[in-house]
């Protein structure tokens, strides 16, 4: 072509080409030239706030091209907390299946004639004139009506009916409950019932006591192991309020259960025991 | 876009500003091109497509000095001891020049063809400088983690160039209404 024969043409490339080769040998020879370093020199503050400029826009284009990684990260941390969320609630269910444990360990201790079978309450009817709770054993499990219901910090109630997998239980606030049951520091024994309008309260009475009972608020009541209902020995509550019934002579003492039966999830019926006889 | 007028008819005064100016415009972009600038994972040719602009505007000879300039700058603040990058410039600057009113005429579509011819121009260059010195060198990994890339980056730089180098020129050539001289 025609401007391939420009003389300008044929010059500028001449140049461009000789360009090319000196700073190709420099390089080779590994040498830079005055105007390589003028240049260099110049250029530095230009490529410090290039460099400033460029990070900036780094910064800000990350910000965006990482929502993408930011999402996933944060659904990956969202299944590993709902990991440690279903972790941490074994690990509690197991915590407070070790206690109650080893609370049975104890009570069977400390009562060791006793012969427990542990049970779930597995309902509750709660009306105005009852509270009876449902266990998960019944007659398939050797479990009879009449057998008493503890837990390690005290006397439940008793079983009043039983079908075959399952068994129902009054607890001791109950109107139609009773027991016998004895002062553990004056041994004075009366007789535990359940009044109506207590229930609510989780406190019973501690009737027929005569009226100069050696009896006073903070005496720990026990079971009396007498009828033949309760194991002897067992805490039914503590005396929170002692009257004087003038006209029958007698006296009133008003105990608070050591059983809280709103928390109640295990049970201990007693299948087995050794009648007391009093000597 | 307006048609730009013939660019033959620069006088002396007009031809020192435009070369000053450019001069530290191709300085700055180079500097620019060789420390932050990153599209699309590849740095794109930003001052290759101002010297192809060069050429388009202001004519084959603006564009051949230019291309000189550029590539040489390339080589010195780029920091690679060898390059064909003035010879590549120079030539396509100056045909670009060469170019204009032989197949298309003077416009921005016009100057987007020629381009993105010079462009496959840069991208064989690419090739044969990753031939001679690259050890291992596979023209198939080559094409498509750099070559196309860096040339769609290219691409869209042409925009911005043209734009950059037709605002400086309108911008200097409303102060020179005096008698003008063939500058080509």
């Amino acid at each position: 072509m025609k401007f391939f024969k420009n003389k300008f043409f044929i010059i500028v490339m001449s140049l461009a080409l000789f360009i090319v080769i000196f700073t190709a040998t420099l390089s080779a020879m590994g040498q830079t030239g005055p105007i390589n370093n003028t240049l260099n020199v110049l250029a530095t503050p230009f490529r410090y706030a290039g460099l400033k400029i460029g990070e900036a826009f780094d910064g800000f284009s990350r910000y965006f091209s990482s929502i993408d990684e930011l999402d996933k990260e944060n659904q990956s941390l969202i299944d590993e907390i709902e990991r440690l969320e279903g972790e941490l609630a074994d690990s509690q269910a197991i915590k407070e299946e070790n206690e109650r444990l080893r609370e049975y360990i104890e009570f069977k201790k400390t009562y060791p004639d006793l012969a427990l079978t542990e049970a779930l309450i597995i309902g509750s009817e709660s009306e105005n004139h009852s509270t009876i709770f449902t266990l998960n054993k019944g007659r398939g499990d050797g479990i009879r009506v009449g057998m008493p219901v503890v837990v390690s910090s005290g006397v439940v109630g008793s079983v009043c009916e039983v079908g075959s997998t399952w068994c129902k239980v009054r607890v001791i606030t109950e109107a139609s409950s009773s027991i016998g049951a004895y002062v553990s520091r004056s041994g004075e024994i009366g007789l535990i019932e359940g009044d109506i309008s207590l229930k609510d309260t989780g406190e019973c009475v501690f009737n027929y006591l005569s009226a100069d009972a050696d009896i006073k608020v903070g005496d720990l009541i026990y079971t009396s192991g007498l009828g033949s209902t309760y194991p002897r020995g067992l805490l039914i509550g503590e005396v929170i309020s002692v009257e004087v019934d003038g006209y029958l002579r007698t006296k009133v003492a008003y105990v608070k259960c050591a059983v809280s039966f709103e928390s109640l999830t295990y049970v201990m019926i007693v299948t087995d025991y050794d009648i007391y006889v009093e000597e | 876009m307006a048609r730009l007028k013939s660019s033959e008819d620069f006088n002396l005064k007009g031809a020192i500003i435009y070369s000053a100016v450019f001069l530290v415009l191709i300085f700055l972009l180079t500097v620019l091109q060789t420390t932050c600038l990153s599209l699309i994972g590849v740095t794109p040719a930003l001052t290759f497509a101002v010297v192809c602009a060069i050429g388009f505007i202001l004519g084959k000879k603006a564009g051949a000095v230019a291309g000189i300039y550029a590539g040489a700058l390339m080589i010195i603040l780029g920091g690679v001891g060898a390059s064909l990058s003035p010879v590549l410039y120079a030539f396509c600057g100056y045909l670009c020049g060469a170019f204009v009113g032989w197949f298309l005429s003077k416009n921005l579509p016009s100057f987007i063809i020629y381009s993105a011819i010079a462009g496959v121009l840069l991208e064989i260059s690419t090739v044969i400088y990753y031939g001679l010195f690259s050890e291992s060198f596979l023209l198939w990994q080559l094409t498509f983690k750099l070559l196309i890339p860096e040339y769609f980056a290219f691409l869209l730089c042409v925009i911005p160039a043209y734009a950059l180098v037709f605002g400086i020129y309108t911008l200097f050539k409303g102060k020179d209404k005096r008698k003008r001289r063939n500058f080509n």
